[in-house]
């Protein structure tokens, strides 16, 4: 934003530059020699490619100048382009020096493009020196260059300074001097492990008098279980990490233990060759393991989609795709992701190749649409602790073990049943003794017009064939009303679906009153004074079994309330729903109490018996005992002479209430299966790779047009690189090892470039991400061929095999902070910053803003809030509110520890990223990202100042320099100093600390309410014996510190 | 003088060569602080703050107000008229006129694609005539100054990938979006603010994504900074609880004092730019709150807008971007939610048009009283059209539509836009375009158009390649211009 301070600090360096320096002739034009890879091949790729180069549909005239046997070709017309040694007879010349205004002038005035006077000359002078051609730097698989020698025999410390040194002898520059001892340890603790030194370390280094003092800082670093989560920092970023999927609703995912495996990985320092192939293609090493498998989800980190309406294959091939461009991005250097659509430009990569390189990643057994929106879409694997693994084959042994216990107290059931019998025959089963009956009607004699008696449940019982008429009408026998306890119920059987079994309800439009309905085979009752404005109405959830008994029972407390109606149906309570629950006025009525209707409605086919009307709320036992009295009852009757329905409600009965063995043995069977259920669904599962039985047919999409398949192709790497090895089977896992076989001319430069970009700034390569025909020139190329070769093949001369510190990363980075260069102090001369403003000659060391977590940890590690536990699922600190609105989801902030973790652990949403960290540039991790871009900006400047994770940084700072209770106020504040920055602080900055600290005194002393108010922000509690005017001025002096340049800086 | 203290005038000179060179002369300083734009003072420079210096033609405007109407409002209800199709209604779209039109999971599965025509009365409007729907009666009052496209159309079939195709010519994240580029480009005219704003409004339908105003590969500063109806404004905006101006003012103090003193040491320009931004995120403490206060409107004013202070509404959002037209931002980008109607469309629609109708007429009204449309260029649309086919059931007062790429409509207004012209025409079904087609990378290219760049020429390099909105694309669509 506000673009006067976009890349402020370059722009000010070439504004400067340009004011106070001369003009520098690029190198080429000081020196004789011109060479073709630095000085020409960047001229043709930019103005001719796109028409003479590797892509054939857009090639014109037939001429091509990619590669060295067309560019020297003879044309059809006898013409060369070019004539090696006669800059006359070659047509690049010519048309280039043609008037812009005739018809072959190149490049086409339409195209914007347009050599300069130096480009024609550069031209002419290589043609004439004998047009020398040689293959892209980057293609030619790199190999070890001599180191230098330098004049210089002091400064260098290791062979990286020495090829460092030679450039900058030819410069006529000089290396700065050492830095000092605290900016060296706290420039290498934030590279290493990304926290700040602590005051004890800083002073065991500045008291350490061995001549290792500074290795044993390094190893000390190296070692730290942090050091994993500094190196994870950039790899998350190239992986495109992240906690949601991205597309569209953005639903959230899981990759935790992919992303703890990273970080083990490098603190375990895995060989980057094993390191690439696990992720890539750990799912199909031979015996994967578990972490092998975890490492597969690299390319699970695709976004996905679940869109409604989107086409899966569409999105199927989007994921493809990416996983093609990212393996070319992070290990290749190279952006493929033009010939998806066309043969490359600039690159010899055609279309084909592209979608070869597609087939290695396209039999992924997953959906194009993923179809969930909460969880991980398949494959996935699941991943139990220690604790959850025992606890889990615990369970699946004891679960087919209850399984036949239950089975053999199955088999004993007749037998218990019988003795149970015999039991009951022997005793008197009296009616169940409830208080507050006010009515009950049996129907065991027969009267009035709707009033069959068949046999019931009980004695005999009402019969209704469901006719409109056919109802009892019992008048006023009972009347409750809305705030009295009252029960009431009956034994049903009902053929069909609906029926009403009784009411006491007025008629429409009221329907004040109550009732008790079967509706759709639910149970119904509504409580009206007018209904649906003063009413409750609930339904049971669940449909209930028709054609059968069933006891149904309704209790009601007289609260106005749903919450107060129960429905039971056979002794149980069941789930309600409740459509309506807004009663607060009486219900009594004079309408007739009917029984199997409604209002005349809703007839009632089947049975009714036993109802019955209570003037209280039945316990649940109570009614358990009058649902289970009938039942009870039916054991009376001697077996050979219950009908088969009697035979099966006494079994049933039987089983569900009294056969306590069988019933123990069915309890203990779901207790486990819910135990295993909820394990499973708290055991964490993560994204992983594997590949279908039979693999997707792959076919170009004409111009990446999915749905218009051309030719079908088969797996296999691009021409322009060495070959896959012919010795397994072309899949992903061949891909992978050719990767990093020592004969691919990229991974290794591209890697350790990288690592140098992550501690100089910027990489020898300044374009990290494209080592293609576009992309800049290193700086060094042999330092980096040699960085490259160190890295691949170790101590090259050892026997051993393999060679040691092949691909070590801990090995690569221990040369580079031992250098020299690295350990250069950073301070800039006039001379430095005209002569070399973006210190891309390292005249100087590096210096550069931290990144976007660090400069969170920073402050919480100075604060002492910090905690720093390692992995597990991510976190939600603070977040101002409404961030997430424009996706719906609902951010649940974290609570205590969880707040003050390392900002990597940061839930990572990609449609509304975590505000401060988008400030300070950290990717929204859609696509992979190999730079972060670095600006600063005053939006930064509001998050340190306001954000409130740092004003409670500021605020647990304060308190931790003021319970330095043994020190004066200056102590205090020296001490704070060192611990902000390393260093201790000179006289003047003292004082302005000093003064800060009096001055935001004296204000807080004058509004002591502003000084509570502020040290209210943030969760964590503060000490009560520290003066609240104090702490908020020391929380200003903090604020202060947390803000400084050099704090944001390392 | 020591080479240091350049180093610290050329920071603060540096700003004020920012300001100085928007061509606003002796005006800038002056007028940053108090954030109001005369019309005259705001007449088309060539000369620009962005990475394009001269600019490729007289630009007609300096600054864009995009009004996005997320989900897709359905043309055929309100902007493109079709009787034919009301009487089509209940019938089978002809196979002659889908053409093999690929359609959206949601309704390709139906047995039948039943015609449905507009429920709602389209009446002639202005001098013009200009044929809009009765949901539209207030853009029915601003007819003569809008240009009214109705040959619109774009790729996507799915919200995501269309929107993204909108904002940024490609339907896979990553690119810049228009905002981002327009800022590149042309810089910011005010130093206070950023160059490109966002205000969003509304809830439920189509989620928006970050990305919709994402900077995609340019540097961060070109990112959509959004600007919020509730808490900060601007996020961190405000100083903790208990921080006072004075307070905040003595800590910065502090801070510069150290930063300087470093800055003498070490030299890195890095420090001065850091010092400068403090200063500048002090002013905004000031400046953006004074400038989210609608309060101080008139009344007239927000009863013309239907805007209520203290609430996040459409309407507020609308008079903010006039606000923040007037001090020279950039790129104003309003997100609306909820156009989005596959059922019960005409209840939606028209809690919809009733949602935004008022205010954005408001917004061009207003604009041109204060002389700011002649160089604003406004923009109201969104991301697709509407299936002229129900999908569900047609009911008596209730149907919905679906997704529709092959037409849509936009209206823009001031920035060199012919006003009171209707662009472009669509057949009987409002399904296939019959007449100027115009798709979204020529509308890129237009919009660049008026604001004095020629579209292949605003070029970032990104892994290689050079990269352009229009992508490979755009041309432009002389047609609608003044």
């Amino acid at each position: 934003m506000i673009c006067t301070n976009r890349s402020g600090a370059s722009r000010l360096v070439a504004l400067l530059a340009l004011l106070l320096a001369g003009f520098h002739a690029p190198a080429a034009e000081r020196s004789a020699t011109i060479d073709f890879g630095r000085d020409i091949r960047p001229i043709l790729s930019d103005n001719c490619f796109t028409c003479h180069g590797p892509d054939k549909d857009q090639r014109k005239a037939g001429l091509r100048l990619d590669t060295k046997e067309d560019a020297f070709k003879k044309f059809d017309s006898g013409d060369y382009a070019i004539v090696p040694g006669k800059p006359d007879q070659s047509r690049v010349l010519a048309v280039v020096t043609l008037p812009p205004d005739d018809d072959d002038h190149m490049p086409p005035t339409k195209t914007g493009k347009k050599l300069s006077a130096a480009q024609v000359d550069l031209l002419r002078r290589w043609i004439a020196q004998g047009a020398k051609w040689a293959e892209h730097w980057s293609y030619v698989a790199p190999e070890r260059p001599a180191v230098p020698v330098v004049k210089n025999k002091k400064w260098a410390r290791n062979d990286v300074d020495r090829f460092i040194l030679a450039a900058l002898e030819k410069s006529g520059l000089k290396p700065n001097a050492e830095a000092d001892r605290y900016t060296l340890i706290r420039r290498l603790s934030l590279d290493l492990i990304g926290l700040p030194p602590t005051v004890q370390e800083v002073d065991d280094f500045i008291a350490d008098n061995s001549s290792k003092a500074y290795e044993k800082v390094v190893e000390r670093l190296l070692a730290s279980p942090h050091f994993g989560e500094r190196l994870a920092l950039a790899w998350l970023d190239q992986a495109r990490y992240a906690d949601t999927s991205g597309y569209h609703f953005d639903g959230f995912r899981q990759m935790h233990l992919w992303r703890d495996w990273v970080i083990k990985a490098f603190n375990d320092n895995k060989p980057f060759d094993q390191f690439t192939v696990e992720q890539l293609a750990g799912d199909l090493l031979p015996d994967a393991t578990i972490d092998q498998k975890i490492a597969s989800g690299f390319h699970r980190n695709v976004m996905t989609n679940d869109e409604g309406g989107a086409d899966p294959d569409e999105y199927l091939a989007k994921y493809v795709v990416d996983r093609v461009n990212t393996t070319a991005q992070v290990w290749l250097g190279t952006t493929v992701g033009c010939a998806e659509c066309h043969d490359h430009k600039y690159d010899p990569i055609s279309t084909k190749e592209f979608y070869q390189f597609y087939a290695f990643f396209h039999s992924v057994p997953e959906k194009g649409l993923d179809g969930t929106r909460v969880r991980n879409p398949a494959p996935v694997l699941k991943v139990p602790s220690p604790d959850q693994g025992s606890r889990l084959i615990r369970l699946l042994d004891l679960i087919p073990k209850a399984e036949k216990t239950l089975a053999d107290r199955e088999g004993e059931l007749p037998k218990e049943q019988e003795a149970w019998e015999k039991e009951l025959q022997k005793q008197e089963i009296p009616e169940p003794k409830i208080d507050g009956l006010v009515k009950a009607f049996a129907f065991d004699e027969a009267s009035g017009a709707a009033t069959n008696r068949v046999p019931g449940k009980i004695g005999q019982a009402l019969s209704l064939r469901g006719g409109t008429n056919e109802f009892l009408d019992l008048g006023q026998a009972v009347s409750f009303d809305n705030t009295n306890a009252f029960s009431y119920g009956a034994w049903v059987k009902l053929h069909g679906k609906t029926g009403a079994v009784l009411s006491k309800m007025e008629e429409g439009p009221g329907y004040r009153g109550f009732d008790l309905l079967l509706n759709d085979a639910k149970a119904e009752v509504h409580l009206v004074n007018k209904f649906p404005d003063n009413a409750i109405k609930v339904v049971t959830k669940d449909a209930l079994p028709t054609n059968a008994w069933l006891h149904l029972m309704v209790t009601y407390d007289g609260s106005n309330k749903a919450g107060g109606l129960r429905i039971f149906v056979d002794g149980k309570s069941r789930p309600l729903d409740t459509p309506t629950d807004k009663l607060s006025a009486s219900i009594h009525t004079d309408a007739p109490l009917l029984i199997g209707a409604r209002i005349k409605a809703f007839p009632f086919n089947g049975l009714i018996d036993d109802v019955r009307f209570y003037n209280r709320r039945l316990k649940t036992e109570e009614v358990a005992k009058l649902a289970s009295h009938a039942n009870l009852l039916l054991a009376k009757i001697p077996a050979d002479k219950r009908d088969d329905e009697q035979k099966s409600v006494l079994k049933d009965y039987f089983r569900r209430n009294a056969a306590t063995n069988f019933i123990a043995a069915q309890e203990r069977l779901a207790k486990l299966r819910k135990d295993k259920d909820d394990l499973m669904e708290a055991i964490p599962d993560t994204m992983v790779m594997d590949e279908l039985e039979k693999p997707r047919d792959t076919f170009i999409f004409v111009r990446g047009n999915f749905q218009s398949k051309g030719e079908k192709v088969t797996a296999g790497t691009p021409a322009v690189w060495p070959p896959l090895p012919t010795n397994q089977p072309t899949n992903r896992l061949a891909l992978a090892r050719w990767l990093v076989t020592t004969n691919q001319p990229l991974t290794a430069r591209v890697t350790v470039n990288r690592y140098w970009g992550m501690l100089f700034g910027t990489g020898l390569v300044k374009t990290a991400n494209d080592f293609g025909s576009q992309g800049e020139r290193p700086s060094h190329p042999e330092l980096l061929d040699w960085l490259a070769s160190e890295f691949m093949q170790g101590n090259a001369n050892d026997s051993s095999e393999p060679k040691p510190h092949a691909w070590d990363v801990k090995h690569l980075l221990r040369l580079l902070v031992t250098s020299a260069t690295y350990r250069q102090s950073a301070v800039v001369t006039k001379e430095k910053l005209e002569r070399d403003p973006y210190n891309r000659l390292l005249t100087r060391g590096p210096r550069v803003r931290l990144d976007a977590e660090l400069v969170r940890d920073n402050a919480l590690a100075i604060s002492g809030l910090l905690n720093a536990k390692i992995g597990g699922p991510s976190v939600k600190p603070y977040q101002p509110p409404g961030i997430w609105d424009g996706t719906d989801h609902k951010y649940e902030q974290s609570k205590g520890a969880d707040l003050y973790r390392r900002g990597m652990y940061v839930f990572w949403k990609r449609a509304a990223h975590y505000p401060s960290f988008q400030t300070f540039d950290a990717p929204s991790r859609e696509t992979c990202t190999v730079q972060r871009p670095r600006t600063s900006t005053p939006l930064q400047s509001l998050v340190v100042m306001n954000d409130p994770v740092y004003v409670e940084a500021a605020r647990a700072f304060a308190t931790r320099i003021l319970q330095q209770r043994g020190l004066s106020l200056e102590e205090q504040l020296a001490f704070a100093f060192r611990v902000a920055l390393a260093r201790p602080p000179e006289k003047k900055e003292l004082a302005v600390l000093e003064k800060t600290y009096r001055e935001q005194k004296a204000n807080f002393a004058q509004d002591k309410k502003a000084a509570e108010d502020l040290l209210t922000v943030g969760e964590s509690s503060r000490p009560k014996d520290i003066d609240a005017v104090e702490l908020a001025a020391m929380t200003g002096v903090a604020n202060v510190l947390l803000n400084l340049n050099e704090t944001i800086t390392r | 003088m020591n080479w240091i203290e350049d180093l610290n005038t050329l920071a603060s000179r540096r700003a004020f060569l920012a300001r100085s060179s928007t061509g606003l002369g002796a005006l800038a300083l002056g007028s940053l602080l108090n954030g109001k734009l005369s019309a005259a003072e705001t007449k088309p420079s060539a000369k620009t703050s962005g990475v394009i210096k001269t600019l490729h033609f007289a630009p007609k405007a300096k600054r864009v107000i995009y009004l996005f109407m997320s989900g897709a409002p359905s043309h055929i209800d309100l902007f493109d008229p079709k009787p034919k199709l009301k009487e089509l209604t209940n019938t089978e779209l002809p196979a002659s006129v889908r053409k093999g039109q690929r359609i959206t999971g949601m309704t390709s599965g139906q047995k039948q694609l039943l015609c449905v025509g507009s429920p709602f009365e389209f009446k002639r409007h202005g001098k013009c005539g200009m044929e809009l729907s009765e949901l539209l009666p207030n853009i029915g009052k601003i007819a003569d100054d809008i240009c009214l496209i109705r040959s619109m159309h774009t790729e996507p079939i799915n919200h995501d990938p269309a929107v993204t195709f909108f904002a940024t010519g490609n339907q896979q994240p990553g690119r810049p979006v228009m905002g981002s580029w327009i800022t590149y480009g042309l810089g910011s005219e005010n130093a206070n603010l950023p160059g490109y704003i966002v205000l969003l409004s509304g809830s439920g339908g189509q989620p928006l994504q970050a990305r919709y105003w994402g900077n995609g590969f340019l540097p961060g500063d070109y990112q959509g900074v959004q600007f919020r109806g509730a808490g900060d404004a601007v996020l961190y905006l405000s100083n903790p609880k208990g921080v006072s101006s004075k307070t905040r003012r003595q800590l910065i103090d502090s801070m510069q004092e150290l930063n300087r003193r470093q800055l003498g040491v070490i030299g890195d320009p890095d420090i001065a730019t850091h010092i400068e931004n403090y200063e500048l995120a002090y002013r905004m403490q000031t400046s953006v709150p004074d400038l989210m206060d609608i309060s101080k409107e008139s009344k007239a004013t927000l009863e013309a807008y239907g805007a209520e202070p203290g609430k996040a509404s459409f309407a507020n959002n609308c008079l903010l971007a006039r606000r923040l037209a007037e001090r020279g931002v950039r790129f104003i980008q309003l997100c609306h939610r909820d156009w989005d109607h596959h059922g019960d469309l005409p209840k939606g629609i028209r809690t919809q048009a009733k949602n935004t109708d008022q205010a954005s007429a408001a917004l061009v009204a207003d604009l041109k009283q204060r002389g700011l449309l002649d160089d604003t260029l406004v923009i109201w649309g969104g991301e697709f059209g509407r299936t002229s086919y129900s999908q569900g059931e047609i009911k008596k007062d209730s149907f919905g539509r679906d997704h529709h790429p092959r037409c849509f409509s936009l209206w823009m207004a001031g920035g060199g836009i012919k006003p009171g012209i209707t662009y472009g025409a669509t057949d009987d079904f409002a399904y296939n375009i019959t007449e100027n087609p115009v798709h979204v990378h020529d509308f890129h290219a237009t919009m660049m158009h008026l604001l004095g760049i020629e579209h292949t020429k605003l070029t970032y390099r990104f892994e290689g390649r050079d990269y352009r909105l229009t992508d490979i694309a755009g041309e432009l669509v002389k047609g609608i211009l003044a």
